[in-house]
């Protein structure tokens, strides 16, 4: 029998925040063990949690960024389990009225539904060093959402493709900075098989904390496979946690259903319901920036560069950021396309530097030069790497290396003249129609010439002098 | 003392803060051995020198230079915090109580921490790790509780006022036992922050005092929106008591399922004669019907006990707290922890109160508990449309003796039908003492009020006190006359 995929995700984003969820501890990456916690985030007694507006605002631009609803008043739960990482032995989550709801992305025509996105806090670590266990609270209290989708994947690639496209929507939002080896960026992936033209859908498995794209594929393939089997053999799947090991490539069971926690959640009596109006919704509307899907979409229909190259683009906010820049200078946008993803690109992966060290504007007046072809192709190339190195002007560029093509018809005419008469044969086999001899006089012109005029002068003064 | 006297003698000069702080530090050890209410004396208080200071550059505040008590379960940086727990033996939080920080910023002076029942549950102290605390008016009497120790600190003039903390009745009811004046503020009129949570949304803490005023100079001490608590805001309408506190006009209610109840005789007449008073100082006293009040106990059960159960689980053994010897696993600790920090009553309410929130349960109990608090918050509502003020007794009954405690503990739970109404509606509530049993024992009259009507509820037990014969513990009355030349505020305004 051939069984049809279900997958569902569960995407947990770690909010880019100043500060932690419920408290003023800083929210950064790499500090010292416990070195951003406070009497909230340790659980100390007496200690109180509040609410980071900006955790909420950075939830309703992802839910807006997806087509999300937002839930006009969204309550907090407390989730009630004992863990060494939990400081109060209860998250603060939502179950009965998450932030916003509904929602989806299209991947490669298919949409793919949002169930909900909703905000809560992450956990510390747990690190096992030298048969000791030491517990790391400074990721305690940490903004997340947890993104859930409805069971609409029906393979590892639109799994991974679904996950890539969001992490690019998070990233563009300002929203999480999508680092899936820090941890930022952590899926949980539930998967069941159906046979293909039944309705209905088959018991899942859970797998757990996936940290990289090629670990969701794998991950994925290996459990499709697994319950393949299982169930091909006569086999029952039971409802489960898995694990996913790395080093094996297989998932591991961790806990059956029956062994599941009882969260006993409620509604936290210490955050209040936050209410939150349309004009707010509309406030965060506002300042979003324009989505990475969206962004494709005009970069290909209305600038009419190639999907890949788009692509190529947009793989870096501060890329297609700049690119978006140099057109608003009026560059042409194939041609900056082209400069970016040749000279630019190659620079900053040189470089491996975030920021780009070139003004837009700069960049859109060399582009400039070079179609009007005041400046070579090499000279752009020649422009854009001193401007880059240097973090100069153009002006300095054309100057300091000498760009600006200053050109003599005398010289050109001369240089050709001599050029020709160096072998007065070849001109006589070319005139008795052996073509390809041209791009060898035009070659030995150009290298003469090289600086001082521009290929097309050359061109054209070659001909009339062979054609006289 | 009233604080209205001390600040005089020390803004005067008469006394220094040293010597006030020294006299109710020898009082302590005069009296406490045998009340028990300390269970930290702070002998050498911080902020001693500095309170003389402003009061000698004429900088002084209300309470600077003061003697304060705090009950055990707020957090303090320089005295340990218990909550009265082995649990948290010899616990220093790291940080002050909001409150806590409210009265050190005006140069109060802490005298010491006071005993409490484990976790604030229970309504005797005998709930205590550490020990038995006594009513001042009777040695073999519980104090009540959960705030036992301030009540009877306060009563026994071992300090001035004190902070307690009410949950379901856990000031009033110590309070009206002890024979002194006890506030429950309106829900969030009070920052809880550095409280050590019993149930979120009913804690609030209160100040215990002589007089309806003092309780209202502490109140406005220590109320106030808290950047660290969301569910703190200011007051809309508080203002301490004025000079000629009236009840004019004041349209009052006793509250009939309360008095109606089989509850004792003499807090039944002496509840009676308060609103008999009431009406002969010109106000209308009417008796109203509240019939969801039946609920209050089971819902208040309910929802104390499911959110404490979650509240309770961060003692777990791993960053704080009592820990057991070399535990295997952590399973292990956290279960020995548990098992052997808390005590029997902090237990059972924490396993009622998963048991509440266990999925299955938590419609037919948690949830509808909730459902019956907001049904109970409408009714009130509605009574607060034709009435400024309820009354009804604190306690069926006055404080009862030690070693008769009750041991179902459902018995005991149905005793708070008087006090959990008003924590469930999160309404302000006060004890005032309105009369004594023939054995000597103080009853209490509770006067519950509208949101923000603390002050309108103090004022009420203001005028009701200037004409009331308040009595000292009779252990202790000729001692203290003799010794402070203690100033009765009734012969001060005659």
């Amino acid at each position: 029998m051939k069984y049809i995929p279900v997958i569902g995700l569960e995407i947990h984003a770690e909010l880019m925040t100043e500060t932690k969820a419920f408290c003023g501890c800083s929210n950064s990456f790499g500090q010292d063990k416990n070195s951003n916690t406070c009497p909230v985030c340790l659980a100390l007694p007496g200690a109180l949690p509040v609410l980071n507006q900006k955790a909420v605002q950075l939830a309703i631009s992802a839910g807006l960024l997806c087509g999300s609803e937002i839930t006009p008043i969204t309550i907090w739960d407390r989730k009630n389990y004992f863990y060494p990482d939990l400081a109060k032995a209860y998250q603060i989550s939502q179950l009965y009225a998450p932030i916003c709801v509904g929602g989806g992305l299209e991947v490669n025509g298919r949409y793919i539904r949002f169930n909900r996105i909703h905000l809560e806090e992450d956990a510390g670590k747990l690190l096992h060093e030298r048969g000791s266990s030491i517990i790391d609270y400074n990721r305690a209290g940490v903004p997340l959402i947890e993104c859930v989708t409805e069971p609409d994947i029906r393979s590892s690639d639109e799994a991974v493709e679904f996950v890539e496209k969001f992490r690019r929507i998070l990233i563009y939002g300002d929203i999480c900075d999508g680092k899936m080896e820090q941890g930022s960026l952590r899926v949980d992936a539930n998967i069941s098989i159906m046979p293909e033209n039944s309705i209905a859908l088959g018991t899942r498995a859970e797998i757990k904390n996936i940290n990289s794209f090629r670990f969701l594929k794998r991950a994925i393939e290996f459990e499709i496979e697994r319950q393949t089997e299982l169930l091909s053999n006569g086999g029952r799947i039971v409802q489960e946690t898995r694990r996913y090991d790395e080093v094996s490539g297989e998932t591991f069971s961790m806990r059956s259903k029956e062994d599941a926690h009882d969260y006993r959640y409620f509604p936290d009596p210490d955050v209040l319901p936050l209410i939150i109006s349309a004009e707010d919704v509309e406030e965060i509307r506002n300042t979003l920036p324009e989505p990475p899907n969206k962004r494709y979409d005009r970069y290909v229909n209305k600038y009419m560069i190639s999907g890949r190259d788009a692509d190529t683009i947009l793989a870096e906010r501060a890329t297609a950021d700049f690119y978006d820049a140099v057109i608003n200078e009026g560059a042409d946008p194939k041609a900056a396309a082209n400069s970016i993803k040749g000279e630019l690109l190659r620079l900053l992966g040189e470089k491996a530097v975030k920021e780009i060290p070139v003004s837009p504007k700069d960049f859109a007046k060399a582009l400039e030069l070079a179609s009007n072809l005041k400046i070579s192709q090499d000279g752009l190339k020649a422009a854009i790497t001193y401007m880059f190195q240097t973090g100069e002007g153009i002006d300095k560029a054309l100057k300091e290396k000498n760009l600006i093509i200053t050109e003599n018809q005398d010289l050109i005419k001369a240089v050709i003249a001599e050029i020709v008469a160096e072998d007065p044969d070849l001109a006589t086999r070319y005139k008795a129609g052996e073509n390809k001899l041209f791009s060898y006089l035009f070659g030995q012109c150009m290298k003469k010439l090289k600086g001082k005029a521009l290929p097309q002068s050359i061109n054209l003064e070659l001909i009339k002098e062979l054609t006289e | 003392m009233y604080i209205s006297d001390m600040r005089r003698q020390l803004d005067s000069k008469e006394i220094s803060v040293a010597e006030l702080l020294d006299i109710y530090v020898k009082r302590i050890k005069e009296r406490d051995p045998q009340i028990g209410a300390f269970l930290y004396v702070n002998e050498s208080a911080q902020g001693v020198e500095l309170a003389q200071k402003r009061i000698d550059s004429g900088d002084a505040d209300t309470f600077t230079g003061i003697p304060v008590g705090l009950k055990d379960n707020l957090c303090t940086t320089d005295m340990p915090t218990t909550c009265a727990s082995k649990m948290l033996d010899n616990y220093i939080p790291p940080y002050d109580a909001t409150v806590v920080r409210k009265l050190r910023d005006q140069g109060a002076v802490f005298v010491g921490k006071l005993n409490m029942d484990e976790f604030a549950m229970g309504a005797s102290t005998l709930t205590s790790y550490y020990k038995t605390t006594r009513n001042p008016f009777n040695l073999d009497h519980v104090p009540g509780g959960s705030s036992g120790g301030s009540a009877a600190a306060v009563s026994a003039e071992l300090c001035p006022v004190a902070l307690g903390s009410d949950t379901g009745g856990s000031v009033r009811q110590p309070a009206s036992f002890c024979g002194v004046t006890g506030l429950r503020p309106t829900y969030g009129m009070v920052s809880r922050y550095g409280c050590v949570a019993f149930a979120s949304a009913l804690d609030q803490v209160g100040p215990l005092a002589q007089s309806a005023v003092d309780c209202g100079y502490l109140l406005s001490a220590i109320a106030g929106k808290d950047e660290y608590d969301q569910t703190s805001i200011n007051s809309p309408s508080f203002s301490p008591i004025g000079e000629h506190s009236s009840v004019k006009g004041k349209r009052l209610a006793i509250i009939s399922e309360l008095t109606r109840s089989n509850a004792d005789p003499e807090t039944l007449a002496a509840v009676k004669r308060a609103a008999e008073w009431f009406e002969g100082a010109g106000a209308t006293v009417e008796e109203i019907s509240l019939p969801t009040l039946k609920y209050a106990v089971p819902a208040y059960y309910l929802i104390s006990s499911a959110e404490a159960s979650a509240n309770l689980s961060r003692f777990d053994g791993v960053r704080y707290g009592y820990r057991p010897s070399n535990p295997q696993s952590y399973e292990e600790l956290v279960t020995k922890s548990r098992g052997e920090g808390f005590g029997w009553e902090v237990k059972r309410r924490i396993m009622l109160g998963c048991y509440a929130l266990c999925s299955g349960y938590y419609d037919d109990y948690y949830k509808r508990a909730v459902r019956l608090a907001a049904l109970i918050r409408t009714e009130y509502a509605a009574a607060f449309v034709k009435f400024d003020a309820l009354l009804s007794p604190v306690s069926p009954n006055p404080a009862f003796p030690i070693g008769q405690a009750p041991t179902d503990p459902t018995i005991l739970y149905l005793a708070d039908i008087c006090t959990v109404s008003a924590s469930l509606a999160g309404l302000p509530a006060l004890s005032t003492p309105c009369g004594y049993t023939l054995k000597g024992l103080p009853i209490g009259l509770m006067i519950t009020g509208n949101h923000w009507k603390d002050g309108d509820i103090l004022s009420m037990a203001d005028a009701f006190e200037r004409e009331f014969d308040r009595k000292s513990p009779p252990d202790f009355s000729d001692l203290t006359k003799q010794k402070d030349s203690k100033i009765h505020r009734k012969e001060e305004s005659a």
